[in-house]
């Protein structure tokens, strides 16, 4: 269609500068009525044949069909997933360093207890806490390792509201 | 709706760089190397008009949150362009004028003698050669225009995956397919129709407009009209439509996602324990960066369209001063067909001009709304 329009457009141009070159060239007088009756018939028919050509383009041309466009958003979506599970890591990760810092502090507190090592292992999903590791280390020697095991998982169990079996106590 | 596009865009510009401070460089990014390269090797074509102004320099420094950025270096930027352009078309619209000039003058020679064939002969000559200085000079425009809108959807092309990502990060995964699968589609359909209907139009409009001036006997300027009046319709409908289609995504997306994001936060909320800072929290600090920094990256794209498109835009608009300053000086020394001639080259180029300024605007809305769409969702959230 566009083509045809091209075609139409060269064509006139060629036409009417021919036209304006003949007329100089030609010495005025009668042959010059003829070359403007024979260039305005050429012009004519370069103006009329794009638009017969149109009535006609029903049958010949080709239905216009979308075959340059292929987009893929699987790729895009894919790459937002594993963002996603990368930043669940780090919010996840974020908040076991927050537990476990919360969870040295509560433990430091407890008499006998000289310092403490807390380890926390959540669900990454629900935040759930699966697992509290406490490494302890004591005051003296004399403390005795059964009370204070008890006192500790009783007061960490109570605070985070869990089953104290999640409460693992290493003694160094 | 583009009121409320604009002052959202206001806000998050307002507030981006100084909030992508915190965590830019703790939370994990998508690759952005794509966009890096491509602004680099921007930055080095555009090195001669730009000067200082570097667009890889504008993208650092939001990412890294120190954003030094006024709007009068821009505006400085380009006042320089323009007179720089300028001075360069001078001696185009030179060159005009002295060939009018002498179109003038061998026009007189030919009323003073009766033998007028040699002068008409050198006249019509000079006409031509007027022509064709106009003819090759708006190619160039064309040219011009065609590069910019290609080079804008380039970046659009490696923008839009990283936006995407980034939103489907944020909790739509299938929103952002379909956004990401909408938008491509709209503007690969308006590219298309710019590039090879409306652009072509254009220069049919502009070179009859021009073959008609030629012989008083054949007049052609009604066609070059109605390829004019075509070209301009198809403008303002593909807009019209482009801009209802986008907002409908928009708005599809953006309530669609945020009830994705509710739910999701409703369900990591439930098991938190009691004391201490939750889950759910945790997340949503990393989102909120995630959310500014994305913000930043649209942001960025934003200013780089603009840019990308005014620096041409501000060239093509020199050339249409200068035709229609030409005119005006060719009309009173009796050239009129002449002046004609030049004058629609003029608005030839002012059709250009628009075509690449709608693009543009209608590449900045995508950015907008897709900034917009991740925000209200976190708004619901």
């Amino acid at each position: 269609m566009l083509d045809l329009l091209r075609t139409m457009v060269i064509n006139i141009s060629i036409v009417v500068l021919l036209t304006l070159f003949l007329e100089l060239l030609i010495p005025s007088g009668e042959l010059r009525r003829y070359l403007r009756l024979v260039m305005g018939l050429l012009l004519f028919s370069v103006v009329l044949n794009p638009v017969l050509t149109i009535f006609n383009l029903a049958q010949t041309e080709p239905v216009f069909a979308w075959d340059s466009y292929e987009i893929d958003a699987t790729q895009v979506v894919k790459e937002g997933e594993d963002l996603a599970q990368t930043w669940q890591n780090q919010a996840s990760l974020d908040y076991n360093s927050q537990i476990e810092t919360q969870t040295n502090q509560l433990v430091t507190e407890i008499t006998g207890v000289a310092a403490v090592d807390a380890k926390v292992k959540t669900d990454s999903q629900t935040g759930e806490i699966q697992k509290i590791i406490l490494s302890i280390k004591k005051k003296s020697k004399e403390v005795e390792n059964t009370g204070l095991k008890k006192a500790i998982a009783q007061k960490v169990a109570g605070y985070y509201n869990l089953d104290s079996n999640r409460i693992e106590i290493n003694m160094i | 709706m583009k009121k409320w596009l604009i002052v959202l865009l206001v806000i998050i510009f307002l507030f981006t760089p100084k909030c992508a401070l915190a965590d830019t460089n703790e939370i994990a990014m998508p690759d952005l190397s794509s966009i890096d390269s491509f602004l680099s090797e921007l930055d080095q074509d555009l090195q001669t008009e730009i000067g200082d102004f570097s667009f890889s320099g504008v993208w650092h420094q939001i990412r890294s949150g120190e954003l030094d950025f006024d709007l009068k270096s821009i505006l400085k930027l380009f006042l320089s362009i323009f007179l720089q352009e300028l001075s360069v078309t001078g001696v185009l619209l030179g060159k005009l004028i002295l060939l009018a000039i002498v179109c003038v003058f061998l026009t007189n020679l030919k009323d003073a003698f009766e033998k007028s064939d040699i002068s008409l002969l050198s006249r019509s000559i000079v006409y031509l050669l007027l022509i064709g200085i106009a003819i090759s000079s708006f190619n160039l425009s064309m040219e011009i225009a065609q590069g910019a809108i290609e080079s804008i959807r380039d970046f659009l092309y490696a923008l839009l995956p990283v936006l995407m990502a980034l939103l489907a990060a944020m909790g739509g995964a299938g929103t952002a397919a379909f956004i990401y699968s909408s938008v491509l589609f709209a503007v690969t359909v308006m590219l298309h129709l710019v590039q090879f209907f409306i652009f072509p139009l254009i220069y049919f409009s502009a070179v009859l407009a021009l073959v008609s001036r030629i012989s008083p006997r054949f007049q052609i300027d009604k066609l070059a009209k109605l390829f004019r009046d075509i070209a301009l319709g198809l403008l303002s409908v593909s807009t019209t439509l482009f801009i209802a289609f986008i907002g409908l995504v928009g708005f599809a997306g953006a309530s669609f996602d945020g009830l994705a994001i509710k739910a999701a936060k409703t369900a990591a909320g439930i098991f938190i324990p009691v004391v201490g800072r939750s889950l759910a929290d945790a997340m949503d600090s990393v989102l909120g960066t995630a959310l500014v920094m994305k913000n930043a990256v649209g942001v960025v794209g934003a200013i780089v369209i603009l840019i990308i498109c005014a620096l041409p835009a501000i060239k093509i608009l020199v050339q249409v001063i200068v035709y229609k300053l030409a005119a005006a000086i060719i009309q009173p020394l009796g050239e009129n067909e002449l002046s004609e001639a030049l004058g629609s080259i003029g608005n030839a180029l002012l059709m250009v001009f628009a075509v690449l300024a709608i693009c543009g605007l209608l590449f900045f809305f995508i950015i907008a709304i897709t900034i917009g769409i991740a925000n209200v969702s976190m708004m619901l959230r």
